[in-house]
């Protein structure tokens, strides 16, 4: 590494002098230069090697097959405040993103440096993210990342799905936003997940064509036998209905299920091992979870439900129901705990107070989610998305703004949703994001000051003592 | 100037007596010169109580956070997470322990030397610069390698009372030990300018600090500029590796930027010499 040709020119001066600085700058600017292009040549054709236990930073199989699948140009832009750090991640999906497939380009603008672009996309708030293709846009707030793709997703379908609540019978209404008795969120997460939330009445209009998935949320008053002959229709024709009927809502509807062998029975889901923290007992979690269901499955967290009854599936796999079709799956997938029971006790929903009372109670598990799937007799082999489907829950409260955020109810009102609607890949993707959430990981006050006398007093002691000796040896025995 | 002339004189005879002295052994860049010149520089690390000192401040830092991080984590975080919530959080605060104490190892390392007049017998060696250099920053890597170590007790205990994934620490301790790699190639360089050592130190934290804080001015620069900086920081290169992703360009950047580092030493080394300094 010696350099003998500068060392030669060397013994003339000072003009030799400069002339080997004017050597040094170029041979150190040249040499600069080509490490930085090397790096950026490397860094255009990364490699990249995920070592999180689900390639959590990296493209999912999932994501892979929405971005391949891209028909159409995406354009992605995100209005963030640059100096936020929460915003790198989503960038750096945006960048494997657009490496993987060029239909897909992005932007990420600084809200603060570019507010007339801001204002153009109507933008008002920091995090939000814009994905746009052939003349149309979804919008996300919070610039999280696991978003990105069920939006490019939604984005790049034809049309939106047609998610129909039936009305006229003091049901919930999907457009209030009132904090506890609204279910606006719920709306809000649907509506991401590209779907189009309209009310219907089955007696005024049926049931329309277009009718992904139907849904009752909480009906108080009786259905008119016109409007339950429109619902056999609709099932008839491989419909998928959620009856979400809190206790002593609409008797006749809970007398229709009936046939379709969903019994919501009367009593109300008392839990007092599961309650929350300090709260009353008619407001539990729901522990049991079938593996085997795509809906539960994807749930992390317990749900919470509160004044909930229980949904008994009343007949075996091969039992028949109306118009020839027979019972081709069946599913209790939320259980409540095995110390709950469904209480008879009258005055329990008043007062929040009640024993189990062995003969009036129910003893739990109660199933408080069931599912059952039909497919006409005379063709029983047809995929489970063509069968009639209907899940009955025992509540109503778990998707109101008061609830839906708390444990897992988010991840169950969307997935339902999702599952009715042939959706499963949108649940997969949750659920592999989901499965980055590692147990917890508990520790003790004992454990931890541990490692604090190990970290801070026993290792460095060894050290400072070697450190000593030293000293000591040097100063007096050298 | 005579003076400066008869100077330069002597530094290049100094040079060409070496250059014979390296002919007559036969070899271009020898690993065994190179080893040699290592162990010399580990033996006068070893010797004195700096190191040890220094290694024990930087496992105080590192013990107290990892400590606060736990707490952190348990209580605040609620215990989801580990790798974001724990080891993310670890690595950040290593990375600040390191800034504050591998400088004061690679201080030394040029600067003591001319201090103590021991340069000018090792330029007299039968040595070449890169045998010299690669020596003195092997030694360094060695001293940083057994300080980092030490740290891996704190997952080993954790292991030992709760199992977590362990493929991305991997990832986070190569991330840690090509910084402080990085962090060590800057501070011979820097030794290399400095007469002092106290000169050394205080300017290679400079400077890393400069490459810490290259891309905290959102506020002026444009987006495009802005990657261009952040492509330069070395702390946020570091961030992938600390979730426990392994980006090739990111072991490039680090790769590259040791190589800039030792091949600017190199030229420090050997413009020394034509300047007539030592």
């Amino acid at each position: 590494m010696d350099r003998p040709a500068l060392e030669k020119s060397s013994g003339s001066g000072r003009g030799a002098l400069w002339t080997n600085y004017l050597v040094l700058l170029y041979t150190v600017a040249a040499f600069g230069a080509m490490l930085g292009i090397a790096n950026a040549i490397i860094g255009h054709y990364n490699v990249r090697w995920d070592l999180t236990p689900t390639k959590r930073f990296s493209l999912s199989e999932f994501d892979k097959r929405v971005l391949g699948g891209l028909t159409h140009n995406v354009k992605v832009m995100a209005f963030v405040r640059t100096e936020d750090a929460a915003y790198l991640e989503l960038a750096d999906l945006l960048f494997q993103a657009a490496a993987f497939t060029p239909r897909l380009t992005y932007q990420v603008i600084d809200v603060n440096k570019a507010p007339g672009m801001a204002r153009e996309y109507g933008v008002t708030s920091y995090g939000e993210v814009v994905v746009e293709s052939q003349g149309r846009r979804r919008d996300f707030d919070n610039a999280r990342s696991e978003l990105l793709i069920p939006a490019v997703l939604q984005i790049s379908q034809e049309a939106n799905k047609h998610i129909y609540f039936t009305i006229g019978h003091g049901e919930r209404d999907m457009f209030d936003t009132d904090r506890a008795n609204g279910y606006s969120v719920w709306r809000g997460l649907l509506e991401q997940n590209n779907y189009q939330i309209d009310n219907v009445s089955l007696f005024a209009s049926g049931v329309p064509d277009d009718a992904k998935v139907v849904v009752s949320l909480g009906p108080r008053k009786d259905f008119l036998p016109e409007e339950l002959a429109a619902l056999v229709k609709y099932l008839d024709h491989g419909g998928h209905y959620v009856a979400m009927i809190d206790p002593f809502g609409s008797p006749s509807l809970v007398e229709f299920l009936k046939q379709y062998h969903l019994d919501f029975i009367p009593q109300v889901l008392v839990d007092p091992a599961y309650r929350l923290t300090a709260g009353e007992i008619l407001t539990t979690q729901i522990p049991l979870r079938a593996e085997d269901n795509a809906i539960s499955r994807g749930i992390t967290a317990p749900t919470v439900f509160s004044l909930a009854r229980g949904v008994m599936i009343t007949a075996p796999v091969g039992a028949s129901a109306p118009d020839n079709l027979t019972l081709e799956q069946e599913s209790k997938f939320l259980q409540s705990s095995h110390e709950s029971w469904a209480s008879g006790d009258p005055k329990a929903l008043t007062t929040g107070i009640t024993e189990f009372q062995a003969g009036r109670d129910v003893k739990g598990p109660i199933p408080v989610g069931s599912e059952v799937d039909y497919a006409p007799a005379a063709n029983p082999h047809i995929p489970l998305i063509s069968m009639t489907r209907i899940i009955g829950l025992g509540s109503s409260a778990f998707a109101s703004n008061q609830f839906v955020e708390m444990l897992g109810n988010k991840e169950l009102s969307v997935s339902l949703i999702n599952e009715m609607a042939g959706d499963e890949m949108l649940i997969s993707s949750r659920e592999r994001l989901n499965k980055t959430e590692t147990a917890a990981f508990y520790i003790s006050d004992q454990q931890a000051r541990r490692l604090l006398m190990l970290g801070t007093v026993m290792l460095p002691g060894i050290l400072f003592l070697i450190a000593t000796s030293v000293f000591v040896r040097r100063r007096f025995f050298a | 100037m005579a003076n400066g002339a008869a100077t330069l004189e002597a530094a290049h005879a100094a040079t060409d007596s070496r250059r014979a002295a390296i002919r007559a052994a036969g070899t271009g860049f020898s690993l065994v010169r190179m080893f040699a010149v290592m162990r010399k520089e580990l033996r006068s690390y070893f010797a004195f109580p700096l190191v040890y000192v220094l290694s024990g401040i930087f496992l105080v830092l590192a013990g107290y956070y990892a400590y606060t991080d736990l707490v952190y984590f348990v209580t605040i975080a609620f215990a989801r997470d580990i790798m974001q919530n724990y080891w993310q959080l670890l690595f950040a605060d290593i990375r600040l322990c390191l800034l504050l104490t591998l400088p004061f190892i690679t201080m030394r390392l040029f600067a003591e030397e001319r201090k103590l007049g021991t340069v000018e017998l090792l330029y007299t060696y039968p040595l070449r610069d890169g045998e010299v250099l690669g020596g003195k920053f092997l030694a360094s890597v060695a001293i940083f390698f057994m300080m980092l170590a030490l740290t891996v007790l704190y997952p080993v205990f954790l292991y030992s009372i709760h199992r977590f994934p362990l493929f991305p620490l991997f990832a986070g301790y190569l991330g840690l030990f090509l910084l402080g790699c990085a962090f060590i190639a800057c501070g011979l360089f820097i030794s290399s300018l400095c007469e002092s050592q106290v000169m050394a130190g205080v300017g290679t934290i400079t400077m890393l600090l400069f490459f810490w804080i290259i891309n905290w001015n959102e506020a002026v620069f444009q987006n495009s500029w802005m990657s261009v900086m952040r492509a330069f920081s070395l702390f946020d290169q570091f961030g992938g590796f600390a979730k426990g992703v392994i980006d090739l360009d990111h072991v490039t950047y680090f790769v590259f930027f040791i190589v800039f580092f030792l091949f600017l030493t190199l030229r420090s080394m050997e413009a020394r010499k034509w300047t007539g300094r030592r």
